[in-house]
C-alpha cells in the first residue's frame, strides 16, 4: 500500500486463520495515522510481519501485533519501521507467543518510539 | 446478520486470545534513532524459558531513553543504550527471576547526561551493569539487588565534574571505577 497525501487516517485489520498475515506500506506526507493490526488464529505458521516507511512530519504510526495462544511458529511478530521527518510518534505493541522482533530506525528531530513487547 | 454477528464474535476471540494472554516468548527490540529531542520507550516483558533484548542507540541532544525489562524464571534481560549528544537520559529498569540474570550497557558521550540503572534479581540470579560516560558534568547511579546472586558494576568515567553513585545489597560484590580527565597530562 502507497499513501501519498497528508492528514489520511489509514487503518488496516488482518485476521489470519492457518495463515500468515503480511503488511506493507510506504508513506509520504504529513499529519497522517496508520493503524496497523494483525493477528493469527491458527495453530501453526501464524506469524504476522509489518514493514511500514514513512517520509513526513507530525505522523502518528500504530502497530499491534499478536498470536494464538497455541502457536508453534517460532517467529511470531516482526514489526520494522523506517521514519524520516520530523515530530512523528510511533507505538508497537507486540504480543506474540513466538518471537517478537521490533526493528525501529528514525532520522529527523522530536520523534518518540514506544515498544511494549510480552 | 447471524453470520455477521458470528464473526464478529470470532474476530473478538481471536483478539482477546492474541493479547491476553501469558506467553513464553522471547522480545527483541532495536531502535535506532538520529536527530534531536529523541524519546523512546521500551517495555518487554517475558516468562520463563525466555528472554528480553534491547538495543537503543541515539545520535543527538536532548535524548531520552527508557527500558523496562521483566523476565520469569531461566530467562534473563539485557539492554544496551548509547547516546552521542548532550543532555541524555537513559533510565533502565531490570527484574530478573530465578535462575535468570540481569546486564545493562549504558555509553553516554556528551555533555549533561544522565545515566540510572536500577537491576533486582531472585535466587540464583545476578546483576551485571556498566556505565561509560565521556564529556563533563554527568551523573551515573547503579542500584543493585540480589538474593543469593551476584552484583557486578563497572563504571568508566572520562571527564570533569562528574558525579557517580552504586548501591549494592544486601551484599557488595564487585563495584569497579575508572576515572580519567580528558585533559592530557591531569589524573
Amino acid at each position: 500500500m502507497q499513501i501519498t497525501g497528508n492528514d489520511n487516517q489509514i487503518s488496516t485489520s488482518q485476521i489470519g486463520i492457518m495463515a500468515a498475515n503480511d503488511s506493507s506500506i510506504n508513506l509520504y506526507g504529513h499529519a497522517n495515522q496508520i493503524d496497523v493490526l494483525q493477528v493469527g488464529s491458527s495453530l501453526n505458521f501464524d506469524s504476522n510481519s509489518s514493514n511500514i516507511n514513512v517520509d513526513g512530519n507530525s505522523n502518528v504510526v500504530k502497530v499491534e501485533q499478536g498470536t494464538s495462544e497455541f502457536s508453534e511458529s517460532p517467529v511470531s511478530t516482526v514489526s520494522e519501521i523506517d521514519l524520516s521527518g520530523a515530530g512523528n510518534s510511533i507505538h508497537v505493541l507486540q504480543a506474540g507467543v513466538g518471537t517478537n522482533v521490533s526493528v525501529i530506525h528514525t532520522y529527523g528531530n522530536g520523534n518518540t518510539v514506544s515498544v511494549k513487547q510480552q | 446478520m447471524r453470520q455477521f454477528l458470528l464473526g464478529g464474535t470470532l474476530i473478538l476471540s481471536l483478539f482477546q486470545a492474541a493479547f491476553a494472554q501469558d506467553p513464553n516468548s522471547y522480545n527483541d527490540s532495536d531502535i535506532q534513532q538520529i536527530g534531536a529531542g529523541h524519546g523512546a520507550t521500551v517495555v518487554q516483558t517475558s516468562k520463563y524459558d525466555s528472554g528480553n533484548g534491547s538495543y537503543l542507540d541515539q545520535l543527538g541532544t536532548d535524548q531520552h531513553a527508557s527500558v523496562e525489562q521483566s523476565a520469569g524464571g531461566y530467562a534473563s534481560n539485557g539492554s544496551t543504550i548509547r547516546q552521542l549528544g548532550s543532555g541524555g537520559n537513559a533510565d533502565v529498569k531490570q527484574s530478573a527471576g530465578d535462575e535468570a540474570g540481569n546486564s545493562s550497557v549504558v555509553e553516554q558521550d556528551g555533555f549533561n547526561n544522565d545515566a540510572l540503572v536500577d537491576q533486582e534479581a531472585q535466587r540464583t540470579a545476578g546483576n551485571n551493569a556498566m556505565v561509560r560516560q565521556i564529556g563533563s558534568d554527568n551523573y551515573a547511579q547503579v542500584s543493585q539487588g540480589v538474593y543469593t546472586g551476584f552484583n557486578s558494576s563497572i563504571l568508566e568515567i572520562a571527564g570533569s565534574e562528574n558525579q557517580a553513585r552504586v548501591r549494592q545489597w544486601p551484599r557488595k560484590d564487585r563495584i569497579l571505577r575508572k576515572s580519567y580527565s580528558l585533559e592530557p597530562g591531569i589524573a
